[in-house]
């Protein structure tokens, strides 16, 4: 089989060495982004690093093309494991952050970052990774939460920030409701929103 | 002994406190808490401040951990920024420990506006009777 994604040798030992009973495999990133999707016609590995200092990090890019050659990103898509972090559920554990998901407006809503995500948390999953944290911005205040479960970092406070909102805008649901209730409008109306899901 | 402490209280839009924390000799402990801010405050308390800072594409996670003089500070910028509702300010003050065994008066704690000037004649001085 070719592998078009591999991983780094360096980057399969950090992961082993620094992640608690990881299974890693020379193609996880081919398994991962060789979803079916009618937009994925291909995907490259753009880079992969190890980030030595301290406890490090490994974080690599991915772009995908349309089977029609077209990009389907605007920026490459970047993720980075750590191997420990505060997580959100309590204690101390491996985490991802997903810096960057930018597709291009013409393949919004078709389904393809729901296929990328799905891929992905199998294997965050089998990594031992414990949850996935990004920085909600732009569409993604709405579509993290909305469409893919992502819970706020700060629920409390995001409850906060609504009934001072709902002041303004009465006309609007009161709380309590689920975080994926929150009204469009609301949620963009601030700057960015930090969101993380748990996986195990 | 004297020692810097550090206030830091928030409220939400009304003007109600949401909570307080208070930090000294590198302990930072709860003075406040509203029910639905137990689990955020007591998260910090143990676990420090989780915080994603630099450009997209070169982010790099920081954490402050309770006991850093920059935690109180740091939260307060956190939270300003993910929720403009909130007020969130940070005093700090000088908390007086008599070190004589037989001192019964004390702690002894100034306060002055954090970040700010020093003005002798704004200083607050709050004696509190410790039980022995």
């Amino acid at each position: 089989m070719l592998v078009v994604l591999p991983l780094s040798d360096d980057v399969i030992d950090w992961l082993n060495e620094k992640l608690d009973d990881p299974i890693v495999f020379a193609d996880d990133l081919d398994r991962t982004y060789a979803f079916d999707h009618e937009f994925n016609g291909s995907s490259e590995l753009l880079s992969q690093e190890v980030e030595p200092v301290r406890r490090g990090h490994v974080r690599w890019r991915v772009g995908f093309t349309h089977p029609d050659g077209r990009e389907l990103l605007e920026l490459p898509m970047q993720r980075t494991v750590y191997p420990e972090l505060g997580l959100c559920r309590g204690g101390r554990g491996p985490l991802v952050e997903n810096d960057s998901f930018h597709l291009v407006p013409a393949f919004w809503r078709r389904g393809f970052g729901s296929s990328v995500y799905a891929s992905e948390a199998r294997l965050f999953r089998r990594w031992g990774v414990r949850e996935i944290h990004l920085t909600a911005v732009e569409l993604g205040r709405v579509v993290w939460l909305k469409g893919f479960d992502f819970l706020p970092v700060n629920g409390p406070g995001l409850e906060l920030e609504y009934k001072a909102w709902l002041s303004k805008h009465p006309e609007n649901p009161k709380l309590p409701f689920p975080p994926k209730d929150y009204p469009e409008p609301f949620l963009y109306s601030l700057e960015s929103i930090m969101l993380f899901k748990a996986l195990t | 002994m004297i020692y810097p402490k550090l206030t830091l209280t928030v409220r939400d839009h009304d003007g109600n406190e949401v909570f307080t924390l208070s930090q000294s000799r590198g302990v930072a402990h709860r003075e406040t808490a509203i029910a639905s801010h137990e689990a955020s405050v007591e998260r910090w308390l143990t676990q420090g401040l989780l915080e994603w800072i630099g450009e997209r594409g070169a982010r790099v996670p920081r954490e402050t951990p309770p006991s850093s003089p920059e935690f109180l500070p740091r939260l307060r910028d956190y939270l300003l920024s993910q929720f403009p509702s909130l007020s969130a300010v940070v005093t700090s003050s000088f908390e007086m420990v008599p070190e004589l065994d037989g001192f019964v008066d004390g702690p002894l704690t100034i306060r002055e506006p954090f970040g700010g000037t020093v003005n002798n004649d704004a200083l607050e001085v709050r004696q509190e009777r410790r039980v022995a």
